[in-house]
């Protein structure tokens, strides 16, 4: 069971590592909050106290909303700038 | 048997996500990775949890292929001012070993997961790194918990009227720190993306 976290927490690494543009880049961030998400059920219900693991999923799944908001913003920010959403573009927001 | 067809779902959706070519396609197959877990909450008795997922993945799903339609997949800025979307790019080299990094620190992250989990006196007690879930469940709800104190606790937080109870008695600052984080997203986002018009 932990190996199907497990295994989705490594692919998301994979894809954040792997991907060029920001929305590749989202997507593997969704696929490591899911491998949390589904870490922290399954931790719950291994120690008899599912509410706790099911709530603590439930405010993981929520924050991956907000972190998936300010990239969708910061890559609308980027093509305004640069007409396309590469990651190595996201340094030149620095200055 | 329930949980490792959708176990089988969210992964197989997992890698093509991450090894598809195109944005839009990897998209709909995080799209069915996120059904699949959500498959995977209700196979654990987690209802609340397995509704909200379907609803985030598909809203997600949307949301993400509007984005990708919106910036489409340009090669050089020229082609971006005509509105010509380039499906994949034509590769200048072979880059074959490009996915090797990735692939070995992200089965050393997974390795690092699973071999963590195994020393967590929870997991390894009711061998829950390979047995079906079910069984544990079953044996939390015939024997219950081993103490007096969560067996009294348990009774209580059972269901989604125990989950509201909790959310609202025993995490309320967790809550109100999440709904501030998320009011504080909506508004940056929109001063990030916000259109600077030049100075006349």
């Amino acid at each position: 069971m932990i190996t199907i976290a497990a295994l989705l927490g490594g692919l998301g690494l994979v894809c954040v590592l792997y991907r060029k543009t920001i929305l590749g880049l989202l997507v593997g961030l969704q696929l490591l909050g899911l491998s949390a998400s589904l870490m922290l059920v399954l931790s719950g219900v291994a120690s008899h106290v599912p509410n706790e693991g099911h709530l603590f999923g439930l405010f993981i799944t929520l924050s991956q909303i907000g972190q998936l908001v300010v990239g969708y913003a910061l890559a609308v920010r980027i093509f305004y700038l640069k007409k396309r959403t590469s990651v190595e573009d996201v340094r030149s927001l620095k200055n | 048997m329930i949980f490792w067809a959708c176990g089988g779902i969210a992964v197989l959706g997992g890698v093509l996500a991450t090894f598809m070519t195109d944005l839009r396609r990897a998209v709909l197959a995080l799209w069915v990775c996120g059904l699949g877990v959500g498959g995977l909450y209700l196979s654990l008795g987690a209802e609340l949890l397995a509704v909200i997922q379907w609803l985030l993945s598909t809203l997600i799903a949307i949301a993400f292929i509007f984005y990708a339609v919106m910036f489409g997949e340009f090669s050089t800025p020229e082609d971006a001012a005509l509105g010509v979307s380039v499906t994949p790019e034509p590769e200048k080299k072979k880059e074959w070993f490009r996915p090797v990094m990735p692939l070995i620190v992200g089965s050393a992250f997974a390795g690092m997961i699973w071999l963590g989990a195994t020393h967590l006196p929870s997991m390894a007690q009711h061998g829950i790194l390979f047995s079906d879930p079910h069984e544990i469940i079953e044996t939390t709800k015939t024997y219950g918990p081993q103490t007096q104190e969560t067996e009294k606790k348990s009774e209580v937080a059972m269901g989604v009227q125990g989950l509201g109870r909790s959310l609202a008695e025993d995490h309320l600052l967790a809550v109100e720190i999440l709904a501030l984080l998320l009011f504080l997203v909506i508004v940056g986002s929109g001063v990030v993306a916000r259109l600077e018009k030049p100075e006349t």
